[in-house]
């Protein structure tokens, strides 16, 4: 779809524009009242029927278009089907908007203005809806490569959640029509930004005062495997589900792993994780298609990586470095290649970490424990999830993104005295 | 160093330099090649590991062993010898010292040599006397700037001429305008060299004016853009030089190099043109060559073997010139090789039979929401407004 305009449950309208604005506002709006004609009830069974929905489509076209694999795809959505229980979503909203307390009110935005410059398809498609389910109609604009599978998306949810889907309306227009940009971010009463830096800065550009800005900037995770227990075929298994999960381009799949060891201990386990428990994984999600300019780019950091690394390539190319020390955490080029670092113990860890500060954001172990003291120092660089090996790609429901959360950054208080 | 590497690096050097001035054919490029490979991979120790760690035995066969990445040029280890055997440091332009290239060289002699034997037949094959003005700094403000170098170096071979940019980086915009002035009314016709980045900022700060300079005139433009100015698209920034200055689109001509190399690669068009063949020129814009030491391949990303010509790949090069760093370099280009057709051949300086077209840089495009290196260390991503 090459038009400017938005797609709402009414059908396309062009140009967004100024007259476009108003026919979106006006959409909201409406979405809005019948959001809150809805029984919160009423919206939880909607979202697990769009789940169960997700869950059940094709994504092929739309995976092709973001660049991974269907079947990681299909993964995500599954996961997405296992989060969206009502139990689930009950405490979530109880966690990000307590209703509960005597003297303060949650008062969420009218309209919500999403952008999704670059992030994991799934986790964008939960921070559209989250709103959408606490009541907030949502203005989506996604990146070009994401565009697919939104269009498919609003597909699924015309036809599994009726009732949600006039809520959900998808802008599009190039990325040079600052026009419509500008006329998108004043759409909402709060803006989520979720991209890089630069995204992040030009969107906060067109923010107003009085509107609510929520940026979700790129962030790094790692991996730690401690030596109690020693690392078995389990645990390695489930890293190389954490490194397979959105070929490593997700903020919480792991860059490095650190190990508690030597030298020869990096080597083996690289060896093992290329041999043995990479492989059934990579057949089963394979990597996405890479074009010539990042196979290229994939290509020079492993070479560069061999002036002091040696390499174990598994069957699907997924590729694991093997370091002789430690070296501070950094991404790495993404497409399933992962260094290996031996540290000490945990303490030698924590600097190795810090340094990636202050876009840290998740540590997944196995084999030891983080003491409070460790997590305080690692929160400074950022860090705001600890999981086990095998769950860094899966976070639950009740985790808050980046920290901040979904719906609790976007609150306004009300005060009753 | 060994004695025994002393002595072959010295006979290689030699060897060269003879190739260099009396020309190298396929056969002793070969020969030559495989040796200078050989001792690379066995006398400079970080070469010889990384050849090991990638599982290829630095005694084995020369055409096996690897391509050093660019990225390698940030080591100060890469350089064999003691450093207080250097002669000259390049960098290569960044923000940081971590992010920046060096290249180390013992000697000048390839360099100088390789600057030389290439720019002369590529660009001034026509025999010209041309007024040099250049858009950089000197060589005593930028000593670390292989660019510069190249560019001290050509005019001091050449009848001199004149650097336009002070150290503080400030374009003296009108001595230019009054060079271009001056030359607009003595017919003598003008050189002007520089970075991209350079003649986009001359374009951008004219505010209209134009020239038609003499018959002859003619231009080399260089590098990537760097943050430095507004980037322009290749055809547009010639389109734009020659609206501007009334140059003949053909004495245009695109240098290709780096900091990380000692040769030069040029676009075969400007040879063309000076030898009286703009119709062959026409079709080589765009199409580089470089000289019989420094000859490029195109690699596949994952396997690093050849891609058949036409295809797009990562841009490999053997710059023998390289006899104290790595004379096998993979780059960050992306690059397509092209036939050179037998007419063209036989009027460039050396026997050609392929030409390098450039495709963009490599780079990851922001798929997902994890941070990219560059970003971490400067502060800022790469990826666009979407």
């Amino acid at each position: 779809m090459d038009v400017t305009g938005f797609f709402s449950g009414a059908g396309w309208h062009a140009p967004l524009g100024e007259a476009g604005l108003a026919q979106a506002v006006q959409a909201m709006y409406q979405a809005r009242l019948a959001l809150a004609a809805m029984d919160i009830e009423a919206r939880l069974a909607a979202m697990t029927q769009l789940a169960a929905g997700l869950g059940a489509s094709d994504w092929a076209a739309g995976a092709e278009a973001c660049g991974c694999s269907a079947a990681t795809l299909a993964f995500g959505f599954g996961e997405l089907e296992r989060c969206w229980q009502p139990d689930a979503m009950r405490r979530f909203l109880a966690t990000e908007l307590p209703q509960e307390h005597p003297h303060w009110r949650p008062l969420l935005p009218q309209r919500l203005a999403m952008v999704l410059a670059a992030t994991v398809p799934p986790a964008g498609i939960q921070a559209t809806m989250l709103p959408v389910m606490a009541g907030v109609p949502v203005l989506v604009r996604a990146a070009a490569r994401l565009q697919p599978l939104m269009r498919a998306f609003l597909e699924v949810l015309a036809r599994c959640a009726p009732a949600l889907a006039p809520a959900v309306i998808l802008a599009h227009f190039p990325s040079s029509d600052l026009d419509s940009a500008a006329a998108m971010a004043a759409a909402g009463d709060a803006i989520v930004v979720h991209g890089s830096a630069r995204a992040v800065a030009q969107w906060q550009r067109l923010a107003r005062p009085h509107q609510i800005f929520v940026p979700y900037g790129h962030r790094i995770s790692a991996a730690y495997l401690g030596a109690d227990p020693e690392p078995t075929p389990a645990i390695l298994s489930d890293l190389a589900l954490d490194l397979c999960l959105w070929d490593q381009y997700g903020c919480l799949s792991p860059q490095a792993l650190y190990l508690q060891g030597d030298a020869k201990d990096a080597a083996e386990v690289a060896r093992q994780l290329a041999h043995h428990a990479l492989p059934p994984l990579e057949a089963r999600f394979p990597l996405g298609p890479l074009d010539a300019a990042a196979r290229a780019h994939r290509r020079s950091y492993i070479q560069n990586a061999l002036l002091d690394a040696h390499a174990f390539t598994a069957p699907g190319g997924a590729t694991i470095l093997a370091y002789p020390s430690a070296q501070p955490l950094t991404p790495s080029c993404g497409a399933r290649v992962l260094p290996v670092y031996p540290v000490a113990d945990l303490d030698d860890l924590i600097p190795h970490l810090s340094a990636a500060a202050p876009h840290l954001q998740c540590l997944g172990m196995a084999g030891a424990t983080l003491t409070p003291q460790r997590l305080a120092t690692l929160t400074l660089a950022g860090l705001n999830r600890v999981c086990p090996l095998g769950h860094m790609q899966r976070p639950p429901l009740s985790w808050r993104h980046d920290g901040i959360g979904t719906l609790a950054p976007l609150v306004r208080w009300v005060s009753l005295a | 160093m060994a004695a025994r590497w002393a002595a072959e690096r010295a006979r290689l050097e030699q060897a060269l330099l003879a190739g260099m001035t009396r020309g190298l054919a396929p056969e002793a490029w070969r020969a030559l090649t495989a040796q200078i490979m050989t001792y690379q991979a066995q006398a400079h120790p970080l070469y010889g590991r990384y050849c090991r760690h990638g599982g290829v035995e630095p005694g084995g066969d020369p055409w096996g062993l690897p391509p050093l990445p660019v990225e390698a040029f940030k080591r100060a280890d890469l350089f064999p010898h003691d450093a207080s055997e250097a002669v000259a440091t390049f960098f290569s332009s960044g923000t940081t010292a971590e992010q920046r290239s060096r290249h180390v060289f013992k000697t000048l002699a390839l360099m100088d040599t390789a600057i030389l034997a290439t720019f002369a037949p590529m660009v001034l094959g026509d025999g010209a006397e041309l007024s040099w003005w250049v858009l950089t700094p000197s060589d005593a403000d930028a000593p670390h700037s292989s660019l510069v170098h190249m560019f001290a170096h050509l005019m001091r071979h050449h009848g001199g001429g004149h650097f336009l940019v002070d150290a503080a980086g400030n374009l003296d915009a009108p001595r230019l305008t009054a060079a271009l002035d001056a030359a607009e009314a003595s017919g003598r016709p003008v050189f002007l060299l520089g970075p991209s980045f350079a003649f986009v900022h001359f374009l951008d700060g004219l505010g209209g004016r134009r020239w038609r300079l003499p018959a002859g005139s003619r231009l080399l433009e260089t590098g990537g853009y760097k943050g430095l100015s507004r980037q322009v698209p290749r055809p547009d920034l010639h389109a734009a030089l020659v609206a501007t200055l009334g140059l003949e689109a053909a004495l245009i001509v695109a240098e290709y190099g780096m900091s990380e190399l000692s040769s030069q690669l040029y676009e075969a068009s400007m040879a063309l043109a000076l030898a009286g063949h703009g119709d062959l020129a026409l079709a080589l814009r765009d199409r580089f060559v470089g000289p019989p030491w420094c000859r490029f391949a195109v690699l596949d990303p994952d396997s690093l073997t050849e891609l058949p010509w036409g295809e797009e790949g990562q841009i490999a090069l053997r710059d023998l010139a390289n006899l104290d760093s790595a004379a096998y370099v993979l780059t960050g280009d992306l690059g397509r090789c092209h036939p050179v057709p037998p007419e063209a051949a036989a009027h460039l300086p050396w026997p050609v039979d392929a030409c390098l077209q450039l495709c963009g840089r490599a780079g990851a495009v922001a798929k997902g929401c994890s941070i990219a290196l560059d970003a971490m260390l400067s502060g800022a991503e790469r990826s666009l407004w979407m």
